[in-house]
């Protein structure tokens, strides 16, 4: 039995306060749906509790069994047994999957996975979300599609069999069908580990193929409502302004910014003799 | 010297000047060893037809080349650098595409902790000429590089193709990466391109391999090994990939 526990949290960015005092516990076994409008801090609070080096933890507490989450580098929340599932994965050129995945399940064992092992448990993963045979040798993420950069996501967290699993919006970029596989290797692995997770999803559809036990939803930092599976069925009807009326919030509205890429530097078709 | 290559694969260290030629209508494999301190000029003929698979494997501790590859027609070099190096290292090479129809693919990878000055060139002499070069090279402590890469497509290149890219990934007290890519087109019915990123260990990456259990030093790694691995790519030879890709294996453990 593991428990995440996260006591008046509040988190900035670039100065700004996104998160405003946020309290979650989250035991194995249950499955808990963020839910809130985009800009509101869903995706905020899983990256602090990953530990990403842009927020900002100003206060508040995060324990994962009573251990100290807040002091730990990103590793060894990982090794603890926290995963992030992440919204925009990210592609590592040059790394292939199955160097980044040995090195993954190497980092949290005292003797280097066997290489049938790492083949049959790979393969096993692979075959489980229908995902192309040639993975291991593809680079990590690099030219995948959008469906695929989140089920190698949901690869990732089968193979390294955390107790405490969030997942940020994995189910955009799916199709119908790739939901579905998803959600079901979702299932299996909750089944199988007793894992507990966090799901961000917009979705109602999803919420159906993987039921919650716990419904939070996030308003200008705070979880203002918690309920059941019935509140995504509301919130999927009636939307959130009731929710922001009843509580007296103001929904943040997102603000949307380019994000910045690595910077290219170089000269542009130079006409020019004497370089021979 | 002189040699004609052996059809298939030949080996042999790089310690003085030489010539290699090629039969018409062959393949062949060369891997060329670089030991030691070597300055040595080196003189590529690929006969009509021919293809040549040549890997340049730099474990030197000083080296200053001059090479020049002859492409005639329809003849095809697939030409890879892999520099696992800390020593100095000057290299000129001049890829002549003289041929209608020749092809080179240069791929380099460089580890670069001295002072290393590189200068590639491919120059499009002929019509249906393709040249494509992949540099990648990673600046460890007190590495200093000056990289040139230049397509030229003459007058007389009608309908050719020179592409190229440079990526140059700068650790900690690495001191300066000047590169400098040059297209030179001297003929309208052509298509050129260039690439070139220099820059530090990218913090959204470094980020996402620590969020699966990688130590920052373990990520690191990961990611040099990943770069200075591009250069295998071509080669078909499984054991040599498997030696060099030990090769950089155990350099980068040693740097990183």
């Amino acid at each position: 039995m593991s428990t995440l526990n996260i006591k008046n949290l509040h988190v900035e960015i670039e100065g700004k306060e996104i998160l405003k005092g946020v309290d979650l516990e989250v035991n194995s076994q249950e499955i808990h749906a963020l839910m809130g409008p985009n800009g509101n801090g869903k995706s905020t609070l899983l990256a602090a509790i990953m530990g990403h080096p842009k927020y900002v933890i100003t206060q508040g507490e995060i324990t994962f069994d009573g251990q100290n989450v807040i002091e730990m580098p990103v590793n060894e929340r990982s090794k603890i047994g926290l995963f992030l599932g992440m919204q925009y994965p990210m592609e590592v050129a040059g790394v292939t999957n199955s160097d980044f995945l040995k090195a993954a399940l190497n980092s949290r064992r005292t003797s280097p996975i066997p290489l049938f092992t790492f083949i049959r448990t790979l393969e096993k993963a692979v075959n489980m979300l229908q995902m192309k045979s040639d993975l291991a040798h593809r680079y990590v993420n690099e030219g995948f599609s959008g469906g695929e950069k989140k089920r190698n996501e949901i690869l990732q967290m089968i193979l390294l069999e955390p107790k405490i699993a969030m997942l940020d919006e994995i189910d955009s970029g799916l199709d119908v069908d790739a939901m579905k596989v998803v959600a079901s290797a979702i299932l299996e692995q909750a089944a199988k580990t007793q894992m507990g997770l966090i799901i961000v999803s917009h979705y109602e559809r999803f919420y159906q193929l993987v039921p919650v036990t716990h419904v939070h939803v996030i308003l200008d930092g705070k979880i203002v409502l918690s309920g059941n599976q019935d509140l995504v069925n509301r919130i999927d009807t009636e939307g959130y302004d009731w929710i922001a009326q009843a509580y007296g919030v103001q929904i943040v509205k997102e603000i949307k910014t380019r994000p910045v890429t690595a910077t290219s530097l170089g000269t542009c078709a130079v006409k020019e003799r004497g370089m021979e | 010297m002189s040699v004609l290559l052996n059809q298939g694969p030949n080996r042999f260290s790089l310690t003085h000047d030489i010539e290699l030629s090629t039969l018409k209508d062959t393949k062949h494999s060369l891997i060329l060893d670089i030991q030691d301190e070597v300055e040595a000029s080196l003189k590529v003929d690929l006969a009509y037809g021919s293809t040549l698979d040549m890997f340049c494997f730099n474990t030197s501790n000083q080296l200053n080349t001059q090479e020049i590859y002859t492409l005639n027609q329809d003849s095809v070099l697939n030409l890879s650098y892999g520099d696992l190096t800390q020593g100095e290292t000057t290299r000129t090479v001049m890829v002549n595409l003289e041929g209608q129809g020749s092809q080179v693919q240069l791929s380099s990878a460089t580890l670069i902790s001295k002072n290393t000055d590189l200068k590639y060139q491919f120059t499009h002499k002929a019509q249906h000429t393709v040249g494509d070069m992949k540099n990648y090279a990673v600046m460890i402590k007190d590495g200093n590089l000056s990289l040139y890469a230049i397509g030229h497509i003459t007058e007389n290149g009608a309908y050719s193709e020179t592409h190229q890219s440079t990526r140059v990934l700068n650790l900690e007290g690495s001191k300066k990466a000047a590169v400098y890519p040059h297209l030179i087109i001297d003929n309208n019915e052509v298509q050129a391109s260039h690439a070139e990123s220099t820059g530090q260990m990218d913090d959204d990456h470094l980020y996402y391999l620590q969020s699966r259990g990688l130590s920052e030093a373990q990520a690191i790694r990961l990611m040099v090994k990943g770069y200075l691995s591009s250069v295998t790519e071509n080669i078909a030879d499984a054991s040599l990939k498997d030696l060099i890709l030990e090769q950089i294996d155990k350099k980068v453990e040693e740097i990183c």
